[in-house]
């Protein structure tokens, strides 16, 4: 493995600057065609699913079909339409309805809120502990920079449950930073928003989401409520554990590196870039699991250029790899099963004291 | 009433999180009736006739739905190249009562040399194509009285006349009207339909002047060929020049400020417009910081384009909306008003303003 000192960073980042003005160059109807292609998949899944539940007078497979289509619609929502049209890659298509700033998902969490923690703080200061809150989402620990504490004992309990809940913690995540509901105020804080407003956002959507899902499709089936609210929960849930693992598999596999604020402290494009490379891992699989993971299987091309359409990573990736080769930079990627083996690996080491360094860390000075 | 209105509205938010149930089913309906859209009016393209060497009118027949036109008033286009959706104002071209018995309207559109949009439709827009358009718009209509009337047209700018004009044929041929209508060496628009139009009408007068012969609107001018402008209401269309001229002249010659009306074509031109020092707009949202030229000032909207941000945007003159974008701090000069905003928190239309100043916006 390359120390950084060798690496040439301004080939680097010339070298990136290339590939993205490329690609930028080929964006426009094949995008504009396929994001609609998906949005019309997504939307028919959804419908479908929803009469699926309904039928289940007739027999409970019904049931059961409907919530696996309707989870389908909502991971397709979520991942692969949501998250790519909120970090505004069709933004360039002047459609408003395919637009960041307008653009609201079929999840618990706030988009505006999503935007603010996670376009930003997330992609901008991605594994510097202390300034990337999805680092562990302030609830695990995932490296050994941060102190160990007895609650990590049974983080592996904690992050089942997370992941089980994971709307819900990507909905609260910025309540929880801006200390809304519980905590001392931090001295430094810098949104721009008070917490009333703060509180309204994540009750408004919240709840309008509990209503649709657990109230008013529920009574459209009249004395099935049950059966069908149990579908809806199911489909929620399953839709929770896929966008979790995918993306624990995205930042906390193995390999991936942690960074200090003063290791970041001035950095160029170049070191930019090697430090989304090294904070980012990939998944390898058939086209139709990139779709499903939102090509958040490219993780590394996504964090790289996260407002390209993220359809692209996937002709993307073989280049960046090339590159990653070319400079000495690792370049992490494996099958689902290696990298979801490596993830839960880490959750467990560092449920536990570490008082020798992960061996990654001696390659990190600057 | 409101209060369900409020309450469909949340009840649409929460089943779809989107706009409107339309919205929701758009990709749906796409699959039908593939240029269907949920905003605006569908509209289909019947014809793309030639006017001249870089004009052209589209005879188009809006959904049944659409609301209908005063004379003189246009509407947004939309259309979609290259995957990005472009939206372009242009006049009715026609008379009302020709779409009350048709069903049909005219846009008589010049291709704009640099244009991205007015060549595409000129090239790429044949009958049967689906396009959107919006409902109509404008203030730049007739008075409900018999006044005699004094129309001023600058090329293209003679569209809307043409819209007066046939209305008033066929609603009041009586009408006293004169048109002087300025060309640069091309061949004016229409030219086989004038002759026709005064046939019906026995008060309509046309003056056709070429600049490149006679020279620019003058006061003499306008004097030699209309004796008693200072009785007529005045309606104005035309380039920025144009416009800022002949009303200077009309005023002079004590015509009415009340009874000069007028229509530009195009964004007003910011070249007259200087600031003192280069400034520096901040894109708060994207961290994107550029700066301005003092010597070559340039709308937010290109700035921001420039910097790669996909900035919405859609008429680039001031009339859509649609780059309405939240300006933090500073302030910045509207092309459209001539007026300087406020240096607080407010809305402006990024493709009129131009920064005064270091200017911060929510972009």
């Amino acid at each position: 493995m390359n120390k950084k000192a060798q690496i040439n960073f301004q080939q680097l980042e010339q070298d990136f600057n290339q590939l993205r003005a490329e690609t930028v160059a080929q964006v426009g109807e094949k995008d504009a065609r396929y994001i609609r292609r998906v949005i019309t998949v997504q939307r028919t899944a959804e419908l479908i699913s929803r009469v699926l539940m309904l039928l289940c007078f007739f027999s409970l497979w019904f049931l059961m079909a409907g919530m696996l289509l309707l989870a389908f619609a909502k991971i397709l929502e979520n991942m692969e339409i949501g998250h790519n049209v909120l970090h505004g890659q069709y933004d360039w298509m002047n459609d408003p309805n395919i637009n960041s700033k307008t653009y609201e998902w079929d999840i618990a969490s706030d988009a505006g809120s999503w935007k603010r923690i996670h376009n930003h703080e997330h992609h901008t200061y991605t594994n510097i502990i202390g300034k990337d809150r999805d680092f562990g989402y302030g609830l695990l620990r995932m490296s050994d920079d941060l102190p160990w504490r007895r609650k990590n004992c049974w983080q592996f309990l904690t992050y089942f449950n997370l992941s089980l809940m994971f709307e819900w913690g990507v909905a609260y995540h910025e309540l929880a930073a801006e200390r809304v509901f519980i905590g001392k105020k931090k001295k430094n804080r810098t949104s721009t928003l008070s917490d009333k407003q703060l509180k309204k956002m994540f009750f408004s959507k919240a709840g309008r989401q509990i209503f649709k899902d657990y109230l008013f499709f529920p009574l459209l089936a009249g004395p099935m409520f049950f059966f069908v609210l149990a579908a809806n929960i199911g489909a929620n849930l399953l839709r929770n554990l896929w966008t979790s693992t995918i993306i624990f598999c995205g930042h906390f596999t193995g390999d991936v590196e942690t960074f200090t604020e003063a290791e970041c402290e001035g950095e160029s494009k170049g070191q930019w870039y090697y430090r989304q490379m090294l904070g980012s891992s990939d998944l390898t699989g058939h086209r139709w699991f990139h779709i499903l993971t939102g090509h958040l299987s490219c993780q590394i091309e996504h964090h790289l250029f996260p407002d390209i359409p993220a359809h692209r990573y996937y002709d993307m990736a073989p280049q960046v790899a090339a590159i990653a080769e070319k400079h000495g930079i690792p370049y992490n990627t494996g099958s689902f099963f290696k990298q979801y083996g490596s993830v839960l690996k880490r959750i467990w080491t560092y449920s536990w004291p570490t008082n020798k360094p992960v061996p990654l860390k001696e390659n990190k000075s600057l | 009433m409101k209060a369900t209105m409020t309450k469909n509205r949340w009840l649409t938010k929460a089943l779809t999180n989107q706009s409107s149930f339309k919205s929701y089913l758009e990709p749906l309906a796409q699959l039908v009736r593939p240029k269907w859209q949920a905003n605006g009016f569908n509209a289909v393209v019947i014809e793309n006739r030639v006017e001249s060497e870089q004009v052209f009118s589209l005879i188009i027949r809006p959904q049944r739905k659409w609301p209908g036109f005063i004379a003189g008033q246009h509407l947004d286009l939309q259309v979609e190249i290259a995957g990005v959706r472009y939206l372009r104002t242009f006049s009715l071209s026609c008379a009302p009562k020709y779409q009350q018995q048709t069903g049909l309207i005219e846009l008589t559109i010049r291709q704009q040399e640099q244009g991205k949009v007015t060549p595409f439709l000129a090239n790429n827009i044949a009958a049967g194509d689906a396009i959107n358009i919006s409902a109509p718009r404008g203030q730049f209509t007739l008075p409900k009285n018999n006044q005699p009337l004094l129309f001023i047209a600058g090329g293209s700018g003679v569209t809307p006349f043409r819209s007066f004009i046939q209305e008033l044929s066929l609603s009041e041929p009586q009408r006293d009207v004169h048109l002087i209508y300025y060309n640069q060496a091309t061949k004016p628009l229409f030219a086989l339909e004038w002759p026709l139009l005064m046939n019906t009408m026995p008060h309509l007068k046309v003056t056709m002047i070429d600049t490149a012969q006679k020279g620019l609107i003058n006061e003499q001018q306008l004097l030699d060929h209309c004796k008693d402008l200072e009785k007529r209401v005045a309606y104005l269309c035309g380039p920025h020049g144009l416009i800022t001229t002949s009303r200077e002249i009309l005023l002079q010659l004590g015509v009415a400020e009340n009874n000069i009306h007028h229509e530009l074509f195009g964004p007003k031109p910011i070249e007259n417009f200087t600031i003192d020092n280069d400034a520096e707009v901040v894109f708060a949202s994207s961290q994107t910081t550029v700066n301005t030229e003092k010597d070559h000032p340039q709308t937010l909207l290109e700035l921001a384009e420039a910097a790669e941000l996909n900035p919405t945007s859609g008429c680039r003159m001031g009339v859509c909306h649609q780059c309405k974008c939240r300006k933090k701090q500073g302030v910045v000069y509207n092309t459209l008003t001539e007026q300087f905003s406020d240096t607080g928190e407010e809305d402006i239309q990024l493709c009129v303003s131009v920064a005064a100043g270091d200017v911060t916006l929510d972009l």
